[in-house]
């Protein structure tokens, strides 16, 4: 007994980025998948109106010593025996500084067939950083808990991407937030204006956060706030009464979901309501992405809200 | 309080059970993480400290709840009445006076009427543990459950008889002693003065009473024809109303076929008429009243016998019943000359009265004996003595000495006419009467006595026409029949009875007593004239007549019986504030969430 045979062209296409986050992950590691992703997501792209991110446009500078000699436009040298590098490249390109957040919180997932919160944000960081750089955007990544973890500054070199994706990929959780500490240390790492994307569960001071990113949009910084949430972190699960202690601040309540599954998707909603109030307010850009979203359609919310 | 079953209340161990639950409750729900308990804590901050008393609440219903039901089963008690308690089982007795007097319509309607509601809102309160007996006027005491009682209470009419309320309570009161348990006389009344007589009563008590001024009632109290039969020159009847007032009362009389007579009668003083009733036989008269409140006492009936006056022989050596019998012949009542002999033993009807010589007592007895006498003299009594009062001889008279009458073969005690100490002195043996003494004074003051005349008359009377039945009595008495009647008809009865058993007139009225198609008698009967007075004893005349009795009226009184002793049972009340708390503990619940 045989299988019939199926031809490539009847066979449907598979685009990764509209998969299941979860079947995204069971297909390999953050750096393997991460390209199926972004392949997906970039064709679907071409065949939508949707522009890049970036705006090309070119500048000659003379050269000056300590410029690294790669960037020597060769070409204008043999035409007029002058030494100019094409600094202008890199430096008119977006440079953009992926902030996510790596606290406890973050460590979370609903149900076993969910990716945690700090996967799906490092899957779609990786996502984010490659569509950057492939358009030569420089991007940094800032990693941070309590405390900033690690700072990887923006770069458009080819290779970077894996230094992103490595770090992502070895991202192990911490411990509580303090959000403001980070997005403050973005300053000194994006000295011109660039562009931030921090992502995050939010759980955390929404004063301070929301000062923090109201002082990058004040340096002229667009800034992205990707709010990850777990579907089961939106809608409480009915259920007996349960003793839900929060990961970080190890602080418990109890009570019986189906109680109070209503009262919590008012405040929840109300929470959501909020941060995107108090983000449009500041010019920023809010978008809420859960973690059984496609990462092309989360990668197109985010071009939207861009 | 108390308790019925007081090893039951181990059972309030069981209101920690409820805390317990709650203690262990809050241990025993799953840990979770979960990272959004910022959201929990804000989604339940506002309503935490309402839910936290809420909870609390729901705590202490659930204690509550359980101590209402261990208190209930262990049976409490108060020592007092209260709300919803349903009484201790226990005896009561409801004294439903349906009197000839609770046939006055007060208030549109008979008073009867307001007794029979206040009696039917006791019975309602009695549980089927309660031994229950409802005692009417006609002095019989029913035992039945309430329910049965309450179809009793339905067919209860009035009675023209009489209720001695004393009388009842007193009954009553043994009836509760018997029964062993606490219990209560309730008696339901018009709560008539002269009803009231003073009574010492072991048991609780409660009277409930009007409240209203009892409607003004006349009545006629008395309507007497003297001794019969009439003669053809007729007789006088006398009539005597009462009334609460003095004024003149218009009455109506009516004697045989003769005309209507109208009378003025004033209330309280005795009026005689005169009537002539020609022809021989039975004639009925009757007054009336105009119809008011009370119709039982308005119309009163009487039998008159009219006959020919009897003739008589006598010695005129004996002075006192010669000059006795010279007035009765001067009256017309008996003519000089004839069959009956008095004073001696003739060969007709005769009143035989003993010799003056003991030794001749022995002839006497053998003549008497020839005619047929059922009785005869015996031994001389020389000891003083007074004569029992009698329909025929009302005043007692003194007798010095007698010569006892002894029956012989035949000789009944019915035959007794006058007894003196409980022996016979005057008895009948079909046309004789004998008489223990001489009428002369050294014998006994009978021929000095007013009653002299008209005992002779009546004696007479009785020996030559053969002695009309016409008892007197009151409704619901009972009254021995003459031995020859075989039925009695009137005021709407004709039924037949057996010659000298007792029969009860059943309703006011004259009833004629008939041998066959012969009238023998009659009995005229009505209601007791204390029925008739009507005027209410006040809350302090009863409690005065029945010490500890509590007074209440007719409208509200019923809700305060069945509190004899005073002890309340608490089950019927901590079960419905159980159930109250289960139905609050189910709407906490339902609304809590039970945060903590």
């Amino acid at each position: 007994m045989t299988r019939p045979a199926t031809s490539a062209a009847a066979r449907p296409v598979v685009r990764p980025d509209l998969l299941a986050p979860s079947d995204v992950a069971r297909l390999g590691g953050l750096e393997v998948t991460t390209q199926g992703v972004v392949d997906g997501f970039l064709a679907g792209l071409h065949r939508s109106p949707r522009r890049g991110f970036s705006v090309e446009f070119a500048e000659h500078r003379q050269y000056q010593p300590g410029d690294e000699p790669r960037y020597v436009d060769w070409k204008l040298l043999a035409r007029t025996d002058r030494l100019y590098v094409k600094q202008f490249e890199e430096e008119t390109n977006l440079r953009a500084m992926l902030v996510v957040d790596a606290s406890a919180s973050m460590a979370w997932r609903g149900a076993d067939d969910r990716l945690t919160k700090l996967d799906y944000a490092a899957r779609l960081m990786a996502a984010l950083g490659m569509v950057l750089l492939r358009q030569r955007d420089a991007t940094g990544l800032i990693t941070f808990d309590a405390t900033v973890r690690q700072i990887t500054p923006p770069r458009v070199r080819r290779g970077h991407w894996h230094t992103l994706a490595r770090v992502l990929g070895d991202l192990q959780p911490g411990t509580t937030t303090a959000a403001d500490i980070a997005l403050r240390q973005v300053v000194g790492a994006l000295q011109r204006r660039g562009m931030v994307i921090f992502c995050s569960d939010l759980l955390m001071d929404p004063e301070l956060t929301i000062k923090a990113l109201k002082f990058l949009r004040h340096r002229g910084h667009d800034v992205l706030v990707l709010h990850i949430a777990d579907p089961a972190e939106l809608d409480l699960a009915r259920g007996e009464e349960t003793r839900f202690r929060d990961p970080e601040t190890g602080r418990t309540v109890t009570l019986a979901p189906s109680d109070w599954a209503t009262a919590y998707r008012e405040t929840v909603d109300r929470v959501v309501r909020e941060w995107g109030g108090a983000c449009r307010a500041a010019g920023i850009h809010y978008a809420l992405i859960t973690t059984d979203m496609p990462f092309g359609t989360a990668l197109g919310h985010t071009l939207d809200a861009r | 309080m108390t308790f019925l079953f007081p090893w039951v209340l181990v059972g309030l161990a069981a209101a920690a059970i409820p805390i317990l639950l709650h203690l262990v409750e809050r241990r025993q729900p799953p840990e979770r993480a979960f990272p959004a308990v910022r959201y929990l804590e804000d989604a339940t901050r506002d309503q935490r400290r309402r839910l936290k008393f809420r909870h609390l609440l729901l705590l202490a219903l659930r204690t509550l709840l359980v101590v209402l039901v261990v208190l209930a089963a262990a049976g409490a008690r108060l020592h007092r009445a209260v709300p919803l308690g349903a009484h201790t089982p226990m005896a009561l007795v409801l004294i439903l006076d349906n009197s000839a007097s609770s046939g006055a319509v007060m208030d549109g309607e008979p008073t009867i009427e307001a007794l029979r509601t206040t009696a039917r809102a006791v019975l309602e309160r009695a549980t089927p543990s309660d031994r229950l007996w409802l005692l009417l006027a006609d002095g019989v005491a029913r035992p039945g459950t309430a329910k049965e009682l309450l179809a009793r209470l339905e067919t209860v009419q009035v009675i023209p008889d009489r209720l001695e309320l004393g009388q009842a309570v007193r009954q009553a009161d043994a009836l509760i002693r018997n029964a062993g348990r606490r219990g209560e006389v309730v008696v339901v009344s018009d709560a008539q003065r002269s009803a009231v007589s003073p009574v010492e009563v072991a048991a609780d008590m409660i009277v409930l009473r009007p409240a209203a001024v009892p409607p003004r009632n006349r009545a006629i109290a008395v309507l007497e024809a003297g001794n019969q039969p009439w003669g053809g020159q007729g007789g006088r009847v006398a009539v005597q109303v009462v009334a609460e007032d003095t004024a003149a009362v218009a009455a109506r009389l009516t004697a045989g076929n003769s005309p209507p007579r109208d009378l003025l009668l004033t209330p309280g003083v005795p009026s005689t008429q005169r009537i002539v009733l020609g022809t021989p036989g039975w004639h009925l008269i009757e007054v009336s009243l105009p119809a008011d409140e009370l119709r039982l006492d308005d119309t009163r009936q009487v039998a008159v016998q009219v006959a020919r006056p009897a003739g008589v022989t006598w010695s005129s050596r004996d002075r006192f019943l010669d000059a006795a019998l010279r007035v009765l012949i001067g009256e017309r009542r008996l003519l000089e000359g004839g069959g009956a002999s008095i004073g001696r033993l003739g060969a007709g009807p005769s009143i035989v009265v003993p010799p003056e010589d003991p030794a001749l007592l022995g002839a006497l007895n053998r003549a008497l004996e020839a005619r047929g006498s059922s009785w005869r003299y015996g031994d001389v009594v020389t000891a003083p003595a007074q004569s029992d009062s009698t329909g025929l001889l009302p005043e007692r008279v003194a007798v010095e000495r007698a010569v006892r009458l002894v029956p012989s073969a035949g000789g009944r005690r019915a035959d007794t006419v006058v007894t003196v100490g409980g022996e016979p002195w005057i008895v009948r043996s079909g046309d004789l009467v004998l008489v223990g003494s001489r009428f002369e004074p050294t014998w006994t003051d009978l021929p000095v006595r007013a009653g002299f005349v008209p005992l002779l008359d009546a004696l007479a009377s009785r020996v030559v026409h053969g002695a009309p039945a016409l008892p007197s009595t009151l409704v619901g008495g009972r009254l021995p029949l003459p031995p020859r009647v075989t039925r009695v008809v009137g005021a709407g009865v004709d039924v037949g009875v057996e010659g000298g058993s007792t029969w009860s007139p059943p309703a006011p009225g004259n009833y004629w007593l008939l041998a066959g198609l012969d009238t023998i008698g009659a009995i005229s009967t009505g209601i007791d004239p204390r029925e008739s007075a009507l005027a209410r004893a006040t809350s302090a005349e009863l409690e005065e007549a029945w010490p500890g009795a509590v007074v209440a009226d007719l409208t509200d009184g019923a809700s305060r019986t069945f509190a004899a002793g005073g002890r309340g049972d608490l089950r019927p009340l901590l079960l419905l504030l159980a159930l109250l708390t289960l139905i609050g503990e189910s709407l906490v619940a339902g609304r809590i969430g039970r945060v903590r």
